[in-house]
């Protein structure tokens, strides 16, 4: 079906405008009032969710053909699915899964994805991983700990670094840290090390559903024949496609955790405690994956029926029950350390621009996005900005350089270390 | 669907080449409209030939004297939601405002703010709050321009107690020959933007008339409008999250009541009495449909609760008292509110009801509005059965029951409009009752048999107002020629400004009448 699917959609919009901003009844201030990061750096319709489902339309309906402008209208989209949020509200639409189906239906044509894409993706075909770096040197990282090889030996729980801890370098720390401090902690943990391959968002974020179901599938058959009950990770991107995209490829037979919430049960359990004090105030990031990317999301199959009811009825994602408490409680949990929050959060949070395959294709677009949060950041008065993801770290310190910020950024791993 | 040789370039040599653009990709984007799809009239609508972004008041002025030197035709828009903003001919332009949306000014001593058009009501609102002010928000939705608004309508939530379309104060209108008009204050220098009206000519009625110009007559490009007290928190306080949201007033400052009535008649009445009293900051008689879907998270939990809450759901009338001076005021104005209830044989819903339950957002809706596009959840498409009547609240009602009713259960019939029998419109009171507004909603599919349905009633409703001599508004573009006639011929003058104004028709040409009467 692809984007036919949700040709119901896509002449129901009244064009309200919802898709562009934050719910108005969560508006705190006219500067920080947009949801949408390509709005606010086109300008034009068009970069809204209302002005891509009139694309989607048009096309569909033959009404034009590929331009330059299509592709990039359709790929300078972060697919941060904040417009899915209060669209949402309103409608029962799913503009996100259009955003999706519209880069498949491009790839489908042959018309993307973009040369900024290539490289990271025959990266992925070859060495399974976007950053062009061998595949045999992936468990490098970890090569210093003493640390159970899940080809080798079993564990219960594995901690899938992903790529971007993996092999950039001025992030290895956050999966050490991380990694280390599982063991610390007594959990039954291993790694992939060589084998662990890229759990494929950057593909399926560019539209290449075939060689995304092929990874997707290859790492569900890895992770079940190696008998691993919990997987858990540091990189939000990760997560969010376990979430989210996995359940459509195979069966996931064990449980997908993020870092945070890991600490967060850690901590509520009592098997981690702080005996230092940090005295920081910080302010959270929510990554978009983590965030509203977060939820599982619904595999319906069925129609529109009489008054646009789904037949048969279906779930709907609203943003709102992604990973937003656990980091938090983790952060309140530190001694000194004092949580300051944004005007953008949890289901409304701004995002740091480098999703969707933006960071490769138009990185001045993703650092004017970053730029924008870390303006955002410092109006909290915060000294640190915290997230937990290897994207929103990386483009939001690129934020920082474009904003000539004093303000720092670090992982939640990085402050629960130093507590400890 | 392209311009004149050379316009393009004069466009980009003055606005820079990032800030127009005409490839269809993005001019899709404006191409497209609710309503349009199921009234057919989709067909006879274009993509725009190019989109342009000005920066200010001197870009917009440039843009219109090219399109004059040039002859080509443009559209200004704010955030865009009513279908007279899709290009009717092929040489048309859309002005679009995204650059401009700063709030100028917000002056606490004279309460007016200065904005841009493409300023929401949401994000003038939470600044207005900041310093103890607020402004009346569209019913449109707190996401849709001030500007844009002001001109077409200007009603709100608060409308009873702020008044109706009375927020437009100084503005700088760029006119369709490039020139600028200021107008009230604007027009005197130095003097600010404080006041709408000025010495000698007042052109507010030229700029905005019954429901505006529709871009028919240049572009208002700085807008002051009215601001007005309010005691409540600096950020709005919403609670939840999506899709639950909210809203969680002070109780002691904010308070809603929802008040059953035996009849409308009874209901009305209590309109006229609260009126009467001067109290109450909003007085809304809100149709179940509305409230409804106002708090369905989905289209299916809409059509699951809606046959059992339109039996429930009947002459309900949603007060809002507010304690500008203070929370005595309340506890004065609830006094007053209880003594006509008693009198009329009100019956207050319970805060521990399930009714309640459901209705209790209304105050967050009257205050901001955040929940009306939800109208659209319940069918897909949505509109009221023609002409709003606008007139006292009796003659709002018998309009509704007279016409407008007997046609909504017409569509009802053929199955085009959803099942309703609760005969409910939304009644609304403005300016302390003296004035009112009746919307009754019909909901249908983005179907064209369902559209032809729609359409067909709503031309009916403006025959039906004519024949019984009744306030006929909303008569937009071509449908002025079919209520001009009964009404002093009001159509021909409006036409006479249109070519004064505009003589070669480059400013939206249809609008606000069309020069030759549809065929």
């Amino acid at each position: 079906m692809g984007l036919e699917k949700y040709r119901w959609d896509l002449v129901n919009c009244e064009r309200c405008s919802m898709c562009k901003w934050v719910h108005p009844w969560s508006i705190k201030s006219r500067d920080r009032a947009r949801i949408c990061p390509s709005m606010q750096k086109y300008k034009y319709d068009a970069y809204s969710a209302q002005g891509r489902f009139d694309l989607a339309r048009a096309l569909l309906e033959g009404e034009i053909d590929f331009t330059p402008k299509t592709l990039e209208v359709i790929y300078t989209c972060t697919l941060c699915g904040g417009c899915d949020v209060t669209c949402k509200f309103t409608r029962d639409m799913e503009p996100l899964e259009v955003l999706h189906e519209l880069r498949k239906y491009v790839v489908q044509k042959g018309k993307g994805p973009l040369p900024g894409h290539v490289p990271a993706v025959e990266s992925i075909r070859k060495n399974n991983n976007p950053w062009l770096q061998p595949a045999a040197r992936r468990g490098h990282w970890a090569r210093k700990m003493k640390v159970k090889d899940i080809m080798k030996e079993r564990a219960e729980v594995l901690y899938f670094a992903g790529c971007t801890y993996s092999y950039n370098a001025n992030l290895q720390h956050v999966a050490q840290a991380t990694l280390q401090l599982l063991i610390d902690t007594g959990v039954d943990v291993g790694i992939l090390g060589a084998a662990e391959a890229c759990c494929a968002s950057p593909v399926i974020k560019v539209g290449m559903e075939e060689l995304f179901r092929e990874r997707a599938a290859k790492n569900i058959e890895l992770f079940y024949d190696r008998g691993i009950k919990t997987v858990i990770t540091s990189c939000a991107g990760c997560y969010g496609v376990f979430k989210s995209q996995y359940p459509a490829v195979g069966d996931m037979k064990f449980e997908v955790l993020h870092s945070v919430e890991y600490l967060d049960r850690l901590i509520r359990e009592k098997r981690l405690s702080f005996t230092k004090t940090v005295p920081l105030k910080v302010t959270w990031h929510d990554p978009c994956h983590l965030g509203r990317g977060g939820e599982a999301q619904d595999l319906w199959e069925g129609v529109r029926i009489k008054w646009g009811l789904s037949d048969p009825p279906r779930h709907r994602n609203y943003g709102t029950n992604g990973i937003y408490d656990p980091p938090r409680n983790v952060i309140r949990a530190i001694p000194g350390v004092e949580l300051i929050e944004m005007e953008r959060i949890r289901e409304f949070s701004w995002c740091c621009g480098a999703g969707g395959g933006v960071k490769s294709a138009f990185p001045d677009f993703a650092v004017a996005t970053a730029k924008e949060r870390i303006e955002e950041a410092q109006e909290t008065g915060a000294e640190v900005l915290v997230t937990s993801c290897p994207w929103c770290e990386s483009n939001l310190s690129d934020g920082i350089t474009a904003a000539g910020s004093q303000l720092r950024v670090m992982s939640l791993v990085e402050i629960v270390r130093q507590a400890m | 669907m392209s311009l004149p040789p050379g316009a393009y370039e004069a466009l980009e040599n003055a606005l820079g080449a990032e800030n127009v653009c005409d490839d269809p990709a993005v001019t899709s984007g404006y191409s497209y409209m609710w309503l349009l799809y199921s009234t057919h009239a989709q067909s006879g609508r274009y993509r725009p030939a190019a989109v342009v972004l000005p920066g200010s008041t001197k870009d917009v002025q440039t843009i219109v004297k090219i399109a004059n030197r040039y002859k080509f035709s443009y559209i200004p828009v704010g955030t865009n939601l009513l279908p007279p903003t899709i290009p009717a001919r092929p040489d048309t332009i859309i002005i679009d405002p995204k650059r401009m949306d700063k709030i100028l000014q917000i002056d606490t001593q004279n309460m007016y703010a200065v904005v841009e058009p493409y300023v929401t009501y949401a994000q003038l609102q939470a600044e207005a709050m900041k310093v103890g002010l607020t402004i009346t928000v569209a019913e449109a939705g707190a996401q849709v321009s001030v500007v844009a608004n002001n001109m077409f309508q200007g009603m709100g939530g608060t409308g009873h107690k702020f008044g109706y379309n009375r927020g437009i104060l100084g503005c700088d209108w760029v006119l369709p020959n490039g020139e600028i008009l200021y107008i009230g204050s604007r027009g005197n220098p130095h003097a600010g933007w404080f006041w709408g009206d000025c010495a000698g000519l007042n052109l507010k009625g030229l700029l905005r008339a019954d429901s505006g110009h529709c871009g028919g007559l240049g572009m208002v490009t700085t807008m002051a409008v009215k601001l007005f007290p309010y005691p409540g928190p600096k950020t709005f306080p919403v609670k939840g999250a999506n899709p639950d949201f909210k809203v969680d007033f002070p109780k002691d400052l904010f308070r809603l009541n929802l008040i059953k009535f035996p009849d409308r008649k009874k209901l009305i009445e209590a309109m006229y009495e609260i009126g009467h009293a001067e109290i109450a900051a909003a007085v809304h008689e809100e149709p179940a449909s509305m409230v409804l879907s106002g708090a369905s998270p989905s289209v299916e939990y809409f059509w699951e609760k809606w046959p059992e809450f339109m039996k429930q759901w009947r002459n309900v009338l949603s007060v809002t008292l507010i304690g500008f001076s203070s929370p005595r005021q309340v506890v004065y104005e609830q006094k007053v509110l209880d003594q006509i209830v008693e009198e009329l044989g009100g019956q207050y819903i319970r805060e521990d009801s399930e009714l309640w339950r459901i209705g209790e957002d209304n105050i967050g809706e009257q205050i901001r509005t955040g929940l009306s596009n939800r109208l659209f959840r319940v069918a897909g498409d949505f509109f009221v059965i023609g002409g709003f009547g606008f007139d006292s609240i009796d003659q709002s009602y018998k309009m509704s029951e007279e016409y407008m009713w007997p046609l909504i259960e017409e569509g009802q019939r053929k199955g085009h409009f959803i099942p309703d029998d609760t005969h409910n419109d939304w009644l609304n009171s403005y300016q302390l009752g003296h004035f009112s507004e009746t919307e009754p909603l019909i909901f249908f599919e983005h179907d064209l048999d369902a559209g032809a349905t729609f359409i067909t009633s709503y031309m009916k409703t403006i025959q039906e107002a004519l024949k019984r001599k009744m306030c006929t508004t909303w008569p937009l573009g071509p449908m002025n020629y079919i209520a001009g006639p009964h009404m002093c011929n009001y159509h021909e003058l409006v036409l006479n400004i249109k070519r004064k104004l505009d003589p070669r028709l480059t400013s939206n040409p249809d609008y606000p009448v069309p020069q030759q009467p549809p065929g």
